[in-house]
């Protein structure tokens, strides 16, 4: 009966320290909070249109270019293909947790979930929605570190579900503004996948702001890497109609 | 030259010119603002010069099927090319030209033993081809947007039963691997307004009838017309179809989130004046995905029609189809469904299990299993004269 009861309370023990684990750590839940009041546009309706050139060892720079529409206050986007012609009409629509990439060849939506590679190249849907960092990871405090020339906050944060771009993550936030500068993104077993470097931002309406140069880094593939340009960047009020399903299909066709 | 070669070799370094790896760049380079946008400019001056965009694609399936009867004392067997390929010119600022063409080979054809029917006959030395689609695309300013030639319209939202596809010569056949379906030819005028699109198509496809000469062949153009609307979250369509000497269509179809599902329906009505007959036909469905992936699936459709026809799946009144998806079953390389389709007219019924194989360097295929039962000359037996397993070998590819 003893040996039982010492089991029950080391499970507990266990369970406890597990679920102390699994808390946010203060101090990095403040950055992370400051980061994303930052680059969340609730109140706008943003319109852009982002570059994406993906370099490859041994192959010719793939460009792609993509329209995107976005209203975080309705956690809401639409992603639309528009160059080259392989791609032409391709399109995402997130509406809340939602996903569907739409496929005009068979004009059928297909559900992806956050792991899907945009044009497969080495960025991933969530970038250009509005962060939801705190909702999807847990954030513990790592220290500080130097980017280039930036002294950096250096937050941990590990995925709360399966349904995060990537499971763990290491961000680095500039001390003198919190905007982040560089993101490592690890599997579950801790192996560097891909490196972002945010380049440059600008400032949007209301004190807020966007990243406008993106470097992906891939390190999987050897001297595989993206780089996004946004621009084109406004922020007039978007027809509902745009964050539809019909939407997508009436652009491809 | 300047005195500050280092920042210039930087930039000629990470623009490609003499490329080192991102991997190994210093991470003061990675940040250069200007050698960011000066490896950006080399790759878009390739988009910028092509001037003449073109594409080709298509996809590919070799069919393997085999049938035997419940008692296994009669089979038949047919393995099969069947393409679809195209190509797509466009110039941007005026608008593009596309060519798509469908090929079917048959390789081998037998059955042998207790049959009640033998598979039409199939020459292996001779290729079939289709013209698919091929029409020309452009606009006025981006407002009005033209399509002339033959095309598939793609009105309304169901996934297995369409009752507001009555423009198209032929159904879609959801259980087929790749559309080999026959345009129409016509113009279609696409006008895109706020909230909503207004489609017009003039379908020219009776204007010529070889068995009448001498009737006045372009007043039987018929006309078709769509409007559809998103609010509320939902997405509204309304269509009609009308011709000369033809029964007059009209369609209404909505699809949207529902209790987090995606629900969808179409209804049509087919009304021959003359006749004072009326039909109607309506299908409703949802579609569900789940798991913290959301790699699991469910989906089922249900459709009644007061009229039957000769197409497949239009055999019977009611019908219903339910499906359970998979994705990266037990591998990332493995998605299975299983999925049934019921005639509740003739109560025949097919069950289908399908692994879809897409492992590295190697030809993505799908094995599928299949029940066809019910009793002896239903829809889903007609072939075996009863109950009968299938099974089936795909390899395809898209290009």
């Amino acid at each position: 009966m003893k040996r039982f009861a010492l089991i029950g309370a080391l499970l507990l023990g266990i369970a406890a320290l597990t679920a102390a684990q699994k808390q946010n750590d203060p101090r990095a839940e403040r950055i992370v909070q400051a980061y994303e009041d930052k680059l969340n546009l609730r109140g706008l309706d943003l319109t852009s249109t982002f570059t994406l050139v993906q370099k490859q060892e041994g192959q010719s720079d793939r460009v792609l270019r993509i329209r995107i529409y976005r209203r975080d206050a309705a956690d809401t986007f639409t992603l639309i293909f528009q160059y080259p012609d392989s791609e032409k009409g391709k399109g995402y629509y997130r509406s809340g947790e939602d996903l569907y990439l739409y496929l005009p060849s068979t004009r059928e939506f297909v559900y992806r979930n956050r792991k899907d590679d945009v044009g497969s190249t080495d960025v991933r849907t969530d970038l250009f929605g509005q962060p939801k960092t705190l909702e999807q990871y847990w954030a513990t405090y790592q220290g500080t570190a130097t980017v280039s020339k930036w002294e950096c906050d250096v937050v941990r944060l590990e995925g709360k579900s399966l349904d995060v771009s990537f499971p763990v993550q290491k961000w680095f936030f500039r001390q003198s503004d919190g905007l982040p500068v560089k993101v490592e993104n690890f599997s579950l077993s801790e192996t560097l996948l891909r490196t972002f470097y945010y380049i440059d931002y600008a400032p949007v309406a209301g004190g807020k702001f966007l990243f406008t140069k993106l470097l992906a880094v891939n390190h999987l593939e050897k001297n595989q890497r993206t780089l996004l340009t946004n621009e084109n960047i406004a922020t007039a009020a978007i027809p509902n109609y745009t964050f539809s399903k019909a939407f997508l299909e009436e652009q491809s066709r | 030259m300047s005195g500050r070669p280092w920042p210039a070799a930087l930039l000629l370094a990470f623009a490609g010119l003499a490329p080192l790896p991102a991997q190994d760049l210093a991470e003061e380079d990675i940040f250069s603002a200007e050698a960011f946008d000066q490896s950006v400019a080399d790759s878009r001056a390739q988009e910028q010069a092509d001037r003449l965009e073109y594409l080709v694609g298509g996809t590919f399936l070799w069919s393997n099927t085999a049938v035997a009867t419940q008692a296994f004392d009669g089979y038949t067997a047919a393995g099969a090319f069947a393409a679809k390929a195209f190509v797509r010119l466009s110039v941007p600022s005026y608008g593009s030209l596309y060519l798509g063409y469908n090929l079917r080979h048959t390789l081998y054809q037998g059955d042998g033993g207790t049959l009640d029917s033998t598979l039409p006959g199939a020459d292996l030395f001779q290729n079939t081809y289709d013209l698919s689609e091929f029409y020309l695309s452009f606009d006025l300013g981006k407002r009005v947007f033209f399509r002339a030639g033959n095309q598939l319209l793609a009105w309304g939202p169901a996934f297995v039963w369409t009752p507001v596809d009555f423009v198209n010569l032929q159904r879609l056949d959801p259980l087929a691997s790749v559309d080999l379906r026959k345009g129409k030819p016509g113009l279609r005028l696409h006008v895109p307004m706020r909230q909503s699109n207004l489609f017009l198509f003039a379908d020219f496809s009776r204007s010529v009838d070889l068995d009448e000469p001498d009737v006045d062949d372009l007043a039987r153009t018929a006309l078709a017309a769509r409007w559809d609307l998103t609010a509320l979250g939902f997405e509204l369509g309304l269509s009609g179809y009308f011709g000369r000497g033809l029964p007059a269509n009209f369609g209404l179809d909505l699809s949207g989130r529902l209790l987090g599902c995606d629900v969808y329906g179409e209804a049509a009505l087919n009304v021959d004046f003359p006749a004072e007959a009326v039909d109607w036909a309506a299908s409703v469905g949802l579609q569900r995905s789940f798991g913290e992936l959301k790699d699991w699936s469910v989906q089922a459709e249900a459709f009644y029609q007061s009229d039957v026809r000769t197409d497949p799946l239009y055999q019977g009144e009611w019908y219903a189809y339910a499906a359970l998806g998979r994705e990266n079953f037990f591998a990332d390389f493995l998605d299975a469904t299983l999925s049934g389709l019921v005639n509740f007219s003739d109560l025949s019924y097919t069950v289908r299990l399908a692994a879809a194989f897409d492992p590295v360097a190697v030809l993505p295929f799908t094995f599928t299993l299949s029940w066809l039962g019910g009793g002896a000359d239903r829809e889903f037996t007609w072939y075996t004269g009863g109950n009968a397993l299938s099974a089936s070998v795909e390899v395809r590819f898209e290009f």
